[in-house]
Parts: C-alpha cells; structure tokens; sequence
C-alpha cells in the first residue's frame, strides 16, 4: 500500500464521516457520492470514467422502461451492460487463443468490480420492468452503483433495499459503528490470518495453492479431498471474510447491506447450500433468471431442470471465461436436479431413517459434493480436474499421500476450528440467553438432583460471563486490537516491508 | 463570532472539525509509524501537519465547548477520564497478558521441540553444501561450530574463541584450537599458524585443518618431535597475527617456523571501513567501547516475546508470496564511502609489506624462520573448473562487485612486487585443474582443499628449508 493509496482513504472515510453530518440529504448523498468515486478513481481514472457512463446509461434505461415496461426496451438495456461485460471479460480471454493478429483483446484490462456493479444495474432494469416502485434521482442511482464499501467487490445489492437508506444517511451513532467494527475485526482476521494460513500453509509447499499450482500430477484420493475441503473454507475465509470488511464498513456509517453467507458449510442439502453461499449473486440469479425462465415453460415437467442447469452454468460463466468455471457451473446445475429428483423419489418412496440420521447423512453428501466442487472451481484446467477426479474414484489412491505432512494438519484443522467455533458460538449464545431469562423472570426454587443443580448453575455462570464479556465488548477488545495493531506495526516497520497478502479472490472475477 | 449559528449547527460543525482533526493526527501517527515513504518527507512536515491536526482539533473541542457549554464538558471529564483509564489500564493488561503467553508459548515450543543436538546448526548454505552429506562427522561439527563461536576478550587482539570441548572442535584454554599430534615438549620444531577463519579451519574438524596437515606432513619429514600451533582466528587481519606472534615471543615461547596465511581479513575490513589498518566490524567495536549504541528503546521492544511472536505469525503469512522482496539493507563499504579503489588496495598492499618486514625484522631478532601465503579465494584465480555449486557459490559472492573488486587489486598490487618479498608465496592458483568440489563458500574450502593448501606448503617449506631440521 502506497502513501497515496493510504491518504485516500483516510480522506474517503473523513468525507464520509463528516458528510453524514450534514444537513440536507442531498447534500450527504453527494459528498457520499464523491467520496465513492474518489475511492474507485485510485484504481484508474478511466475506469471510474466507465462506471459514470454506465451509471448515466443504465439511469436513461430505466427512466425509458419506467414511461413503457416493454421487453425490447429491457433487452437494450440488458445489452447496453452485457455488451462492456463481454467486452472487457470475455473477449481478453477469447483473443489470447484466437488468430487476432494485434494486442488489442489481450491487453484490455477489466474495470475492477465491473461484473458486480453490471449485475446491480441489472437488477434495477429488471425490477423496473417488473414494475417495481423504484424512482431514484440520478445523484441517488450514482451512488447505488458506486458506492464505494461495495463497489469493488459487492455483495451485489439491490436498489429497493438501498434506496431508502440512501434518503436518510443517518449520522455516524455509536451503535453502528460498534457493530460495524466488530465485522470489519471479524472480516479481517478471516482475510488475513485464515484465509492466508490456508492459501500459502504454516510451512512452505503446505498450503491449498502449492497442492492447486506446483503439483502437476500424483495426488492421492485423500489428498484431492483435502483440497477441495481446503479450498472451499480459504474460499469461505476470502470471500467472507471480504464481505464481512464490507458489511462492517457501510454499517459504520449507518448502511445495512445484506449478507452474503450465512454458515453455508452447516447446509444439509444442495439447495439450502446455495441460499447460503455467495446469496447477493445466487439469489440474483435464482430472481432475474431461474424464476423467469422457470415461470416460461411451467407446463414442461423436465423444464425447470433445464433451467435449473441454464441458471448455474451462467452462475460459474459469471466468475469468467474459463472451462473450469463452466464445468463448476454445470456440476452444481447437475447436483441441484439430482437432488430435486432425489426429493421427489423420496416423497414416493417413503424411506424409514431417522430424522437425525437423515439429516447427517444428508450433510455429509452435501458437503462432500460441495468440496468436490470446489476442486473444480480451483483448477488449473479441465485436465487438471479430471486427473484429481480421476484419483477420487480410484480405490487404491486412497492409500497414496502425496502432500507434506503440514498441509494434511491445516486442512484437517481449518474445518475443526470452524465446525467448534460455528457451535460453540451457538452454544455460548444460548447459556447467554438462559442467563438473561434467569434474571429477568426469577423462578422459584424447584426440588432437583444436586448434579442437574449443580449444571444449570454453572451453565447460569457462563452465560453471565458471556453476558458480561459482551456488554463490555469494546473495553477489552479496543485495547486488545490496538496492542496487536502496535506489534504487527512494528514488525512490518522493521522488516522495512509491506505485507504482501495474496489479492481478494473475488476481486479477480 | 458564532452567535447567529444555532447550536445545533455549531455543535454538527464542531463534530466535523473534530472528527476531521483527529482523522489528521491520526493519519499523520500512522504514517510516521509504518515509515511510509513520500508522505513526510521531513520532520518540519510532521510538525507542520501534527500542528494543523492539533489546531482543527482544538476548534472542535472550543466549538463543541460553546455549544454545550462549558459545564456540560466539565461534567464529561471525569466519565472521558475514567473510560480512558479503563482503556489504557486494559491495553496493559493485554500487553502482558501476551508477553506472558508468548514466552510460555516459546519456553514450551523449545521444551518440545528440542531437536537431537546433532541436527542444531547454523543452517547456513555452506552446511549443506554436497560434500558433507558423506561426512559422518558433518552435522556433530557443524553443531559444535555453532557453539564454539564464543568469544572473549584477549589484550591487544580484540578477541579469541572461548575454551571448547567436542568431537570435532577443540579450543584450549588460550582460545588456541588444539591440532591433534602436536608434540610441544622442550626441543619440538615449532610451526606458529597465523590467519583468519580459512587457517583457524572453518568447515573442517580438528584432524582436517590446514595446520593439522601440517602436523602430519612435518611428521613425516622431520626426525624429532612437531608441534604445529595453530594460532588463527576467525575475522583476524595480519597486525592481530603478528601482535599474537609479539606476545608468544615476549612469553619465550619461539617458533622455528611462522607461516601467515591472510590477506582476506585485510581486504575485508577495508572493505568495511574504507581503509587499510584496522580490525574487522571496527564501527561496531568502537561504538561499543564508547557506548555510543547503547540499545534503544525499539531494540527493547524488539526483544521482547511478543514481538518474536509476532514476528513469526507475519513471517508465517508472508512467506510463501513470490512477489514479496525484502527491501535490501543499504551496506556501508568504501565504494558508498566514496573511497577510490586503487588508492585503497594500494594502501592495503603497502600495509601488507610494512608487517612482512615487522616479521622480517622479529625473525632476524628471535631467529626464526617465516613464509607469507597469499589464500586462494573464489573470486580470485579462474582456472578451477567449478561444479554446479561453486557457480551458485560465486554469483552470490559476486552480488557486491566492491568486494571482488578491493580483493583483486590488493591481490594484484601484492603480486607485483612480491619479487622484491622471498617469503611471499601466492596460493591463488592452488586448486586450478581440480574439478571436485573445494569450495565451501567464497572463502573455505573442504578438509580435501585444506590437505591441497597445506600440500603446497609443506612443499615450499621444504624446498625453502630443506636440511635445516
């Protein structure tokens, strides 16, 4: 990070702290507005002048689609996104194995968070046809495009939900900024500490992207599991861990953005995974494009497969223009409508297990299908997947470990700490919760054993420990955060280097 | 001045300053801490942003004062007072906290992972350069390398290595390393060893150093008693030798033969220093010796546990960036001094003749006999065929040409008036036409290069002196 870089964005977050302040709306709205732009401007210039036109393009569309909804107005304003979309995504790619005879496509370099920013517009265009109540100003719909904590890499958002936040821009109030901080804290240790641990390894060669990157071939069935375990919770750790940084980010100044993952490796099914995971872009897909499409040829059984398939496949072609996302795409597509025809033969057939056992069971196969998955989102090429699918389904490569010992430890330990941590927070929650119905209803004293007693009791403790611990948050942690932020200071001062973590993968697509 | 403003304006304009005063400060601390470049480029404009952050911010607090009144923040004090001291009380609490657990955490990790003795070394690249693989006796010495490294304090030399006991390195009680078959009763033929770490016989154990050779060879040749003492020390130059020899011939102790084997230690602390004459890591000596460093209160930081803690986990997830270079430190040598080479090497080479005729002069006094050997360097002399490693060796000697360069010359300005020296004897081209593996780093080589040297020696000593013992 250079002086400049960090000077912007000390001058980014001073303008919109203080801009909040304000007394008209408009007037917070714009100086919100050239803060944004401030901050995309650090990336180049040019590209911030892409985003204006496609903002002042996508506003004309919409005030077009709102005097008459009809679809060609709609299909223009599609292409006036997908257009630069293909353009600056796809057509780099295509032009690296196609004849062109110049530079040109290769050298072209996407604006940074375009294919978020193009999916905001989107779904503005789309509820406009749908006839949604949306009447944004011009300074107002700029701002939902550029506003600068989601610019870069969403969440995708979408209008309604922003809008009226944008009307009001409350001022900065402790309680925002307490919650907010609390995920950017959160944010950064999953980006920076997890995240990286898992992507380079405790020890050289022991992480996810020495098994993906310098292993040509060799790997063992375990092996290949791991990785796809591995890559999926650095995925999780990046990606989460940047919306986290996101979310925390606009709740500091009074914007609540919705949630990108919600504890998806605990998903029991295929679909309650995808509701989970990613949601800002699985749900603009499951809106603007399955239920269209879904809704079109309702009266075809086999139909919504299709869709289902159509639907996914452009999910992994929306992270680029590779094989491997392709296929990722078509592999989930396929899980989903086993699962859908799964569900359907078991509401025939009814089968006796256990409800637990059931959803266990259920768990495992999701989990194993969504790792599985991720060894293709991760790989190099369809070459390198089908060799690493190839060792999954041969028995004897179950007896072949081909990585360090160190990556076996990570990757074993990153979904332990995860599963203790997701439970464990639960767990602490509720002794809370007890804790706080205890003292606010008083019960009488009821005979019980001395054990029972001596358990609620101490369940009692803790959650008045947690309820303790919680309501003086900030007197412990700000100290704590300042003292680690001291020593990591130092350190990085006297190595006389920045730390140079791998990039946001999301910042990549 | 602000009485047609309401106060709630005021108060909204007071929060902004505020909030924009201590965002400067802010700024400013946290660029001057991270040392990033540009920014502040002098003090005077550290002070200058330090005071307009200071100022924007005391506008706020008058603002804020005269908007609530001077009661109502009088009433705020104690409450900002307590919660800072809270605050502050906590972040000590934290700070030992992780000291403790830190230094729990390392006392534990050492505890565990204690390794074998034979597997503690240096982990410097000459340890594990191929040779040593064959050698049982390789990782035992390396260890008591380590080890043996102790220094302390001798009159007139600086230094000399502490007493040592092993396998492999053994230093006696004058900080002398032992050369096995020494026989230095009354009446022996005594060889004095002088030189630096290539003569003192780094990377090769007691029984393979080039006066242990000597002492083998001696053996052979001469019909009494031989005590070869190896009197080298690691980073010494010629003066160190010679003022040793002084003090051994003060003590009564004569030699029948000196060989001095060094020019390296020379060459090295003119390197360092910009000039001839003077010790190794002379900044440092002299610095400590007036107490001019006296450790400062980031060394003391950098001390602690948490800071080895830290230094770790950052080290830990940085490690495996292949884009991240460390910025390389910026080497204080007579090139960036801007002393000129020639005139350098030339003073290093008069230098050198003024101590051959010192010896000249103790010899004819005590009546002693003595040889002068130029060492054969890496970077010197092209007519050995280097292996794979000993390429890689050099292009890492050669990353700083200053060195190569100041060694040249001298060796060059040595040479050619060498005629006028009968002691002096160039080693340089000692190892041309072997193909194995001799060099170990760009000044050691393997026991199989110390048996060549000591070869060539013993044969000059015997052509020299042929008959006189």
């Amino acid at each position: 990070m250079t002086s400049q870089i960090a000077a912007v964005i000390f001058v980014v977050l001073i303008l919109t702290a203080v801009g909040l302040h304000l007394p008209a709306v408009k007037a917070r709205q714009l100086v919100l507005l050239t803060a944004s732009y401030l901050f995309y401007a650090m990336w180049g210039l040019e590209f911030l002048g892409i985003l204006i036109i496609s903002s002042l393009m996508n506003y004309a569309s919409g005030c077009a689609l709102r005097r008459k909804p009809t679809a060609a107005r709609l299909w223009l304003g599609i292409a006036l996104n997908l257009l630069p979309l293909v353009f600056f995504k796809y057509l780099p790619e295509v032009g690296q194995i196609s004849l062109w005879q110049t530079n040109f496509p290769r050298d072209m370099i996407m604006p940074i968070g375009m294919s978020f920013w193009s999916f905001q517009a989107l779904s503005y265009l789309f509820d406009i046809y749908f006839e949604e109540e949306l009447d944004p100003s011009l300074l107002e719909f700029c701002l939902y495009m550029a506003f600068w904590p989601t610019v870069l890499s969403g969440p995708i958002c979408r209008l309604p939900s922003m809008l009226p936040q944008f009307r009001q821009l409350p001022p900065v109030s402790w309680e925002n900024v307490s919650i907010g901080s609390l995920r950017l804290v959160q944010g950064i240790i999953m980006k920076f500490v997890l995240a990286q641990i898992l992507a380079s390894g405790w020890e050289p060669s022991g992480g996810i992207n020495f098994g993906f990157d310098r292993m040509k071939d060799g790997w063992g069935a375990v092996d290949v599991w791991l990785l796809g375990i591995g890559y999926g919770f650095l995925l999780f750790f990046d990606f989460a861990g940047y919306s986290n940084i996101v979310i925390g980010t606009a709740r500091i100044f009074g914007i609540r953005l919705a949630e990108n993952f919600d504890r998806p490796f605990l998903a029991t099914t295929p679909s309650i995974f995808w509701t989970r995971w990613h949601m800002s872009l699985s749900f603009w897909i499951r809106d603007y494009v399955f239920n269209p499409l879904a809704a079109a040829g309702r009266r075809y059984t086999w139909w919504p497969y299709v869709v289902l398939v159509i639907a996914m496949t452009l999910f992994g072609l929306w992270h680029g223009p590779r094989w491997t996302f392709l296929a990722y795409g078509v592999f989930h597509g396929l899980v989903l409508t086993v699962h859908r025809l799964g569900q359907r033969v078991k509401r025939q057939f009814s089968i006796g297990l256990p409800a637990s056992v059931g959803r266990v069971l259920s768990w495992g196969a999701t989990f194993a299908l969504i790792s599985l998955g991720f060894v293709v989102f991760r790989a190099n090429n369809l070459l390198q997947a089908w060799s690493m699918f190839r060792a999954v389904f041969t028995p004897a490569d179950y007896t072949r470990f081909a990585m360090p010992h160190d990556f076996y430890v990570l990757t074993l330990t990153a979904p332990l700490v995860y599963f203790v941590w997701t439970f464990g927070y639960s767990l602490l929650l509720s002794w809370r919760a007890s804790y706080c119905d205890a003292i606010s209803q008083p019960q009488k004293s009821v005979q019980s054993s001395w054990a029972r007693m001596m358990i609620n009791n101490c369940r009692l403790l803790l959650g008045a420990s947690v309820d303790f611990l919680g309501a003086t948050l900030w007197w412990w942690l700000a100290p704590s955060l300042c003292v680690l932020a001291f020593w990591v200071g130092l350190v990085i001062h006297t190595q006389r280097s920045v730390i140079a973590v791998t990039p946001f993968i999301y910042t990549l697509f | 001045m602000f009485s047609d403003i309401q106060p709630p304006s005021i108060r909204k304009l007071g929060d902004g300053l505020l909030v924009i005063g201590g965002g400067v400060l802010f700024l400013v601390l946290t660029i001057y801490f991270m040392h990033f470049t540009g920014t502040v480029s002098s003090i005077r404009s550290l002070i200058l942003s330090i005071v307009v952050g200071a100022s924007i911010l005391l506008c706020g607090v008058l603002i804020f004062i005269k908007a609530e009144g001077l009661q109502a923040v009088s009433q705020k004090i104690i409450p900002c007072y307590k919660g800072i001291a809270i605050l502050v009380l906590n972040a000590l609490v934290f700070c030992g906290g992780l000291e403790l657990a830190a230094m729990t955490g390392s006392k534990i990790e050492a505890l565990m992972s204690n390794p074998p003795s034979h597997l503690v070394g240096e982990g410097s690249p000459r340890e594990k350069v191929s040779y040593y693989l064959s050698q049982d006796w390789a990782e035992r010495y390396w260890y008591e390398f380590r080890l043996s490294r102790k220094q302390h304090y001798y009159p007139y030399v600086g230094w000399r290595r502490a007493p040592f006991k092993g396998e492999t390195i053994n230093v006696d009680q004058n900080g002398i390393r032992v050369t096995p078959g020494a026989d230095c009763r009354e009446g022996s033929f005594k060889v004095f060893a002088f030189g630096e770490s290539s003569m003192w016989g780094t990377g090769s154990p007691d029984w393979a150093t080039i006066p242990a050779n000597l002492q083998k060879g001696l053996e052979k040749t001469s019909r009494g008693p031989v005590c070869v003492v190896n009197f080298a020390e690691s980073a010494y130059v010629l003066m160190q030798d010679i003022i040793t020899l002084i003090v051994q011939l003060q003590a009564g102790n004569k030699p029948d033969l000196v060989v001095f084997y060094n020019v390296e230690g020379d060459a090295y602390a003119a390197y360092q220093a910009g000039k001839a004459g003077v010790t190794q890591n002379l900044d440092q000596m002299a610095a400590r010796f007036e107490n001019a460093n006296p450790p400062t209160f980031l060394d003391r930081l950098k001390a602690t546990s948490s800071y080895a803690l830290i230094d770790t986990i950052v080290g830990k997830l940085t490690i495996a960036n292949p884009e991240q270079k460390p910025t390389p430190s910026r080497l204080l040598t007579y090139e960036t001094m801007g002393i000129d080479l020639q005139t350098l090497s030339h003073s290093l080479a008069q230098n050198y003749f003024g101590e051959y005729q010192i010896v000249d002069a103790l010899s004819r006094k005590y009546g002693f006999k003595f040889l002068f050997f130029l060492p054969p360097h890496l970077l010197l002399g092209d007519n050995k065929p280097l292996t794979v490693e000993e390429q890689q060796m050099k292009r890492d000697a050669e990353s700083d040409p200053a060195f190569k360069n100041l060694l040249t010359a001298t060796y060059q300005n040595i040479e050619s008036e060498s005629s006028k020296f009968p002691n002096i004897y160039p080693l340089d081209h000692v190892f041309d036409h072997y193909d194995s593996l001799i060099w170990i780093d760009a000044g050691h080589v393997t026991p199989t290069g110390n048996e060549i040297v000591a070869e060539k020696i013993l044969a000059i000593i015997q052509t020299r002196f042929h008959g006189s013992r």
